[in-house]
């Protein structure tokens, strides 16, 4: 890590994004006391992890890559074992197995589970603290599509709930469906933190991509009326904002003109991580 | 603390190795006792009391220091005792087939060395199954205090091997007191043998205990199983084997010493060079008596218990300093 500094809102859905190596799973990890930093502080509900983590742990429920269980258990043994360890009782954990769709299987080795089944498994020993603080590190890996549309579903109601969600993630498209704030990591460094709109106005391109069949006669027209604009493969991208559509429409239509698609340059979260992220070409 | 020393003892009972162990264990004195009854042979009880009363006599001439002298006795020994445990009236008859109980203490003492072998292969697979499998991070997320989590895991290792220990060498000696009941002979089997036989199990399940600390501790600073495994092995089988060769008088430090000293209850010699006692054109002349060097039951424990704790100390620094990836 290399002068990360960053704070977390309570309550709600935090994404924590950044390409392998970034350093998310160390900062997880630095969080939950498992690693020490050489300098500087984490501190989780206002605890210093390096000290205070005891004081709190009983309100962080986490997972740190891949969960890992007593194979040989079940998934509810597994699951009563952690429990008691905080005096948790069998409601609770039949609670969260049935949260996480693993009622069913509860009862089988965890051996014989699938990676999904695992990764919900960690979710539901995550969950069984009935935590303040999530901090879940890839909690989607392995899961199939359904399951990964339950999981957001069910870190936007525990965001909702008035918990703190912090989630790490490479699926941005989910990130940006389920987080209401999100931080990126380059290399050690944050490069982008905030709300997810204003990470993705900050990166956006303010314009309109135009498409219609005589492109050259297009950009002749817009041109003429003063537009900037430039050719981009099938579309026109002009340098304006999308309330200025009808400035496009009007200098098209004289011309006679007519448009086959207008729509804003939007720009998603995967575009701006990557541009945020994008290596340095070496000098 | 309690919870998590309930969940700690759960997980270790419920060990796939744990439960081998206990099986083959079981296979193993069931087959004792079975060898034991089918190859012993009774010795009429009319030759026994001719050979008691033989021995008696002899006896009789040990105490009033016929054939030993007091300052050759071994140390810590009484003529008394010596005479005791030198003569015996098996000594008077051929008992080569009979299988006798009161032999069952030097039996304990030789099953110790299965017990200390186990409990130090369960101590270091209890922890280094855990860094394998990644469980100990899962722990750590929910028992943060470093120190607590490995003081629990190893007082669970240490109540396991123990009761795990006693249990077995009760199950050996009922199966084997079984054998020499229907098959063998049960003379000589009172109250100091009871006594004997008590204190040599007793030892046998600390050592084994001990052990397992030390298993555990070392697994626990190379994290994994393997480590603990290869450097007991490395340590008991090659380390200890060259330091005896090279300095006898050594072993009275060496951990398979102490260990069987404790073990066996009496106080064990150590045996320093010959002094010299003269340099010619040969060469130097060795003569005379050796420094015998005495090592007491209560010191081989307490430093086989210094072995245990200053691994256990280290195990303890390394868990606590380094980063759990």
């Amino acid at each position: 890590m290399n002068g990360l500094d960053l704070s977390v809102p309570e309550g709600g859905v935090f994404g924590f994004l950044g390409p392998n190596g970034a350093g998310k799973t160390t900062t997880i990890r630095c969080l939950l006391g498992l690693v020490r930093p050489s300098g500087g502080r984490c501190r989780l509900l206002g605890a210093d992890t390096a000290h205070e983590l005891p004081k709190v742990i009983p309100k962080v429920g986490s997972i740190v890559e891949s969960p890992a269980q007593f194979p040989r258990f079940s998934g509810r043994r597994n699951l009563q074992l952690l429990g008691r360890l905080h005096g948790i009782g069998r409601a609770a954990v039949d609670d969260v197995l049935e949260r996480v769709g693993l009622a069913d299987r509860a009862d089988d080795r965890v051996k014989n589970y699938s990676f999904g089944m695992k990764q919900r498994l960690g979710i539901a020993a995550a969950l069984l603290k009935d935590p303040e603080v999530l901090i879940l590190d890839e909690p989607a890996n392995g899961l199939d599509p359904a399951g990964i549309v339950e999981v957001r579903e069910l870190l936007r109601r525990l965001g909702a709930e008035g918990r703190t969600v912090f989630v790490s993630s490479h699926i941005l498209s989910e990130v940006q469906q389920m987080a209401d704030r999100v931080a990126i990591l380059s290399r050690g460094r944050l490069v982008a933190a905030g709300p997810v709109d204003e990470v993705l106005a900050a990166g956006r391109a303010q314009g309109l991509i135009v498409r219609l069949d005589d492109l050259g006669a297009g950009m002749q027209a817009l041109s003429a009326a003063g537009v900037a604009a430039r050719l981009d493969g099938d579309v026109i991208r002009v340098d304006l904002p999308a309330l200025a559509a009808a400035t496009v429409t009007r200098a098209l239509a004289d011309r006679g003109l007519y448009l086959t698609e207008l729509r804003p340059d939007e720009v998603d979260l995967e575009t701006v991580f990557l541009e945020l992220t994008r290596e340095e070409p070496a000098r | 603390m309690t919870a998590l020393l309930g969940t700690e003892l759960r997980r270790i009972t419920a060990r796939r190795l744990v439960r081998l162990s206990i099986i083959a264990a079981l296979l193993g004195i069931a087959a004792a006792g079975i060898i034991t009854a089918v190859h012993s042979r009774p010795v009429a009880p009319e030759v026994v009391a001719q050979a008691e009363r033989r021995a008696e006599r002899a006896r009789t001439d040990c105490r009033a220091g016929k054939g030993i002298q007091p300052g050759d006795l071994p140390p810590g020994q009484t003529l008394e005792e010596f005479c005791l445990e030198s003569i015996r009236p098996e000594y008077f008859y051929d008992a080569s087939r009979e299988f006798r109980l009161r032999g069952l203490p030097d039996i304990l003492r030789g099953t110790s060395f299965i017990l200390i072998v186990g409990g130090w292969l369960l101590g270091a697979s209890f922890v280094g199954a855990e860094w394998h499998a990644g469980t100990m991070t899962t722990l750590l997320t929910w028992e943060p205090r470093r120190l607590r989590v490995l003081a629990t895991k190893t007082l669970a290792a240490v109540v396991v091997v123990f009761a795990l220990a006693i249990v077995l060498q009760v199950l050996l000696s009922m199966v084997l007191a079984a054998a020499a009941g229907l098959r063998g002979s049960t003379a000589g089997t009172g109250g100091a043998w009871l006594r004997e036989l008590v204190g040599v199990g007793l030892r046998s399940g600390v050592v084994a205990s001990l052990a397992a600390v030390m298993g555990l501790a070392i697994a626990g600073i190379g994290r994994n199983t393997a480590a603990a495994l290869g450097i007991g092995f490395a340590y008991l089988a090659i380390g200890e084997g060259l330091l005896r060769g090279i300095r006898p008088a050594w072993g009275r430090w060496l951990l398979g010493d102490n260990a069987a000293t404790f073990i066996d209850g009496r106080a064990h010699s150590f045996y320093g060079p010959f002094h010299t006692v003269a340099s010619g054109p040969g060469g130097l002349v060795y003569g005379g008596r050796p420094t015998v060097f005495v090592r007491t039951v209560a010191e081989a424990v307490a430093i086989v218990v210094v072995y245990a704790a200053v691994l256990l100390v280290l195990a303890a620094l390394s868990f606590r300093a380094r980063d759990v990836t």
